[in-house]
């Protein structure tokens, strides 16, 4: 038959190629009509009015304009968000890297620390979400009761809109389990020799993190906080179940606002715009990262500038 | 003859392309469902075929009750099944609206309030007086306000099923226990006013930490968006002007409900103790709730409890009865328009509204059911029927006060629920607050597509 003469024809690369493409076909196919396909979508009906049960209609830019002229419930979702960033992240990243430190030393039960630390960071989504609800409870949450114990009248957390955030943002130590890991795997690949070799130079324990830990353990730190101000943008669950964004807008994260436009509002094109503007600016937050990197980031036998 | 054995190579390849063949089969544009004219009504015949109607809604506890009218609608078309599907409230309007841009609506929709206004505000439901004239449906039966709330544009776009409206529940243990005369009481001999129920709730009010007892059990923030016209109109004005052009909570008058509210407040829960003192722990002595929980509060409630008239204004000591009118409509696309009509009509006969109030206590929307002493009398799921009896006959008579129907009521709900959080907090004071919604709800209202229908009906 002439497909197979054809395919005959062909040499060992190609048909390996194309070996190689049939077996990924079902993710791109997957890829396509899953997140490519919404994506080109959304990024059309972020010109339009649309409220999903009727059809769109173009507007051009009117949703653009308003979220940077009149939707100050925009802006507030901004602030909510980059104010948890600017918290959250770096001092996850730090909590998960002291943490990853303390676990990567070789004392009899460290196996059972790594396993209790790691383990919040499986558990996750709405049951957790409820858990912190009690624990930040004013009158008998964990906290409060702490706090009055030595004497200091703790805030209303959820309930007050001056604390509301920074309860959110102490939620998110939390989960350092998976950053935790992924540091402690990068300090164990750090080759004893240099430590050696610093320790014979002189260098205090300071000096040792400073100038061996930290470059060796950059590529680490440069992944996770990349991976860190993508979830901070994306943050949802908490907000929605704790405090539904409230009070007032404390906790109005950007993609809280985003689901409320697109399936409370039912302004569908609207959230489009506001979800095509969250890719923007990831996207141009990552790419500073990246710009960065040079800079900070150490790759062994490799150095771009 | 050697039999050429299938290597392993070779069968990851054939693996790998009837797994690439059955992801492209998927791939395969389905069936799209016969788009379905504008229903056409007129008596006609129901089909012979077998069918199955689905019918949504979100209340759970009237599962049982639809059912038994089900049961016997099949009866009588035994081609024709129903299928009741359930959905949480929260998610329903998103499954609705999911359904019809999916071209599967459900053969019968309930709606309510946010419900019915997007979905009558973009044009998917079906006008209904064709059916009723053709069909000779006896609408007169059904309140003018339960039928105004479900009209859009002067068209009857779906039927009530129900005229519920929010009373005013108490714990009348306690109030024996401390002498004080109920709240049904001070309504019969015409003192049922915002004081007296703050007096109550004052002497109601005792303890300290979890052993504390509220005299009141708090609007909070509204946890009921569609009643916020009803508490701005309790004081004698209302949220929007007739013509809905501008909101008016800067109008005294409509700001006196808030101030009563807030004034509340120190014999309510605050927000996060409502959790834990709610009225089933026999904590909370006073409190709102639509009339069809009574039945559900009943059997779990460790105290007893009755009901009056929520509280009225001293000033014009009318009483205001929320009313949101859950209805059931017909959604533009579906495959048996007809048989949809002749279920609706079906679930409303004063038969199957009779059959739906003994079994789950939801109050019939058909008037002349809803008054009826001996429909009561027989009633055990409500705690003093007989006052029940006698709240809807008020309510009929009083009148309801709707929802708004404008497209973005939900935006303003949120706007309005983002501002009095934080003087339910201290952390605005009520007045700025109330002039921040006002501000917000004016700009929302600019965008909003409106039904200009009246919003309150008086009597039958």
């Amino acid at each position: 038959m002439k497909i197979f003469s054809s395919w005959n024809k062909l040499n060992f690369m190609k048909k390996e190629a194309i070996w190689g493409y049939l077996f990924i076909m079902p993710w791109i196919i997957g890829f396509l009509g899953l997140r490519l396909g919404p994506m080109i979508a959304s990024f059309f009906l972020s010109f339009t009015e649309y409220a999903i049960i009727s059809p769109p209609k173009f507007v051009g830019l009117a949703n653009y304009i308003k979220m940077f002229t009149s939707d100050p419930a925009f802006r507030d979702a901004i602030r909510v968000t980059l104010t948890y960033a600017i918290f959250a992240v770096p001092v996850g990243l730090s909590l998960s890297l002291m943490i990853a430190m303390l676990l990567n030393q070789k004392v009899p039960g460290v196996t059972v620390w790594r396993t209790i630390y790691y383990l919040p960071s499986v558990v996750s989504g709405v049951a957790v979400s409820m858990l912190w609800v009690w624990i930040f409870h004013s009158q008998f949450g964990l906290i409060n009761v702490g706090l009055h114990a030595i004497g200091i009248q703790g805030p209303a957390w959820l309930g007050d809109p001056s604390w509301a955030l920074p309860a959110l943002i102490i939620m998110s130590f939390w989960s350092i389990g998976g950053g935790m890991v992924i540091n402690l795997a990068g300090l164990q690949g750090i080759p004893t020799e240099l430590y050696e070799a610093a320790s014979i130079d002189g260098a205090n324990a300071w000096w040792r993190f400073w100038s061996v830990t930290i470059p060796m353990l950059s590529p680490v730190l440069f992944f996770n906080l990349v991976m860190g101000v993508i979830d901070t943008f994306q943050y949802f669950t908490n907000a929605f179940v704790m405090t539904a964004g409230g009070p007032g807008r404390s906790t109005m994260f950007y993609n809280l606002y985003l689901y409320q436009n697109a399936f409370r509002y039912y302004k569908m094109g609207y959230a489009s715009a506001l979800a095509w503007v969250m890719f923007l600016i990831i996207l141009v937050l990552t790419l500073l990262i990246f710009k960065s990197s040079p800079y900070w980031v150490y790759y062994e036998g490799f150095r771009k500038r | 003859m050697d039999q050429k054995k299938l290597s392993r190579r070779d069968f990851l390849r054939l693996a790998a392309l009837a797994t690439g063949g059955m992801a492209l089969a998927q791939c395969t544009p389905q069936q799209t469902a016969t788009k379905q004219s504008e229903a056409t009504a007129g008596p006609k015949e129901l089909t012979k075929e077998e069918i199955t109607l689905r019918m949504w809604h979100w209340d759970s506890f009237l599962g049982d009750g639809y059912k038994a009218v089900a049961e016997k609608f099949t009866q009588k078309y035994p081609n024709i099944k129903v299928a009741i599907e359930m959905t949480a409230y929260g998610e329903y309007s998103q499954k609705v609206a999911a359904s019809i841009a999916g071209g599967t609506p459900p053969d019968v929709a309930g709606t309510i309030a946010e419900h019915f206004t997007n979905m009558a505000g973009q044009g998917q439901l079906v006008e209904l007086m064709p059916y009723i004239e053709a069909t000779k449906f006896d609408i007169n039966d059904f309140h003018k306000g339960n039928l105004s709330q479900n009209s859009w544009g002067g068209k009857l776009l779906a039927i009530p099923y129900s005229a519920d409206g929010m009373w005013w529940f108490y714990n009348v243990d306690e109030f024996k226990k401390q002498g004080l005369k109920t709240p049904y009481e001070y309504w019969k001999e015409g003192n049922w006013t915002w004081d007296t129920a703050m007096q109550l709730a004052k002497q109601l009010t005792s303890g300290e930490g979890v052993t504390k007892n509220f005299g009141y059990g708090g609007m909070g923030t509204g946890n009921y968006f569609e009643v916020l016209p009803a508490i701005v109109a309790n004081g004698g004005s209302g949220l929007f002007d007739e013509k809905y052009t501008a909101c008016q909570l800067t109008d005294p008058k409509a700001q006196a409900y808030y101030e009563w509210g807030y004034e509340m407040r120190q014999y309510a829960p605050g927000p996060e103790e409502q959790a834990t003192s709610n009225p089933q722990s026999g904590r909370v002595m006073q409190w709102f709730d639509w009339s069809p929980m009574g039945p559900i509060y009943k059997p779990n409630y460790p105290f007893t409890f009755s009901y009056a008239p929520p509280p009225a204004p001293p000033s014009t000591k009318k009483f205001v009865y929320c009313g949101d009118a859950p209805a059931f409509g017909i959604l533009k696309g579906v495959k048996h328009p007809d048989e949809s009509w002749a279920y609706i009509t079906w679930i409303n006969t004063p038969e199957s509204v009779e059959t739906i109030f003994d079994i789950t206590g939801q109050e019939p929307p058909r008037m002349s059911v809803a008054q009826d002493p001996g429909l009561w009398q027989r009633n055990t799921k409500y705690p003093d029927s007989s006052i029940g009896l006698e709240l809807t006959k008020h309510r009929f008579k009083e009148g309801f006060y709707n929802t708004p129907k404008v497209s973005n009521f939900v935006e303003m709900w949120q706007a309005h629920n983002e501002e009095i959080s934080l003087v339910w907090v201290d952390k605005q004071p009520l007045k700025d607050a109330l002039n921040k919604v006002n501000d917000r709800i004016n700009a929302l209202l600019k965008e909003a597509t409106v039904d200009q229908d009246r919003l309150y009906w008086t009597s039958s």
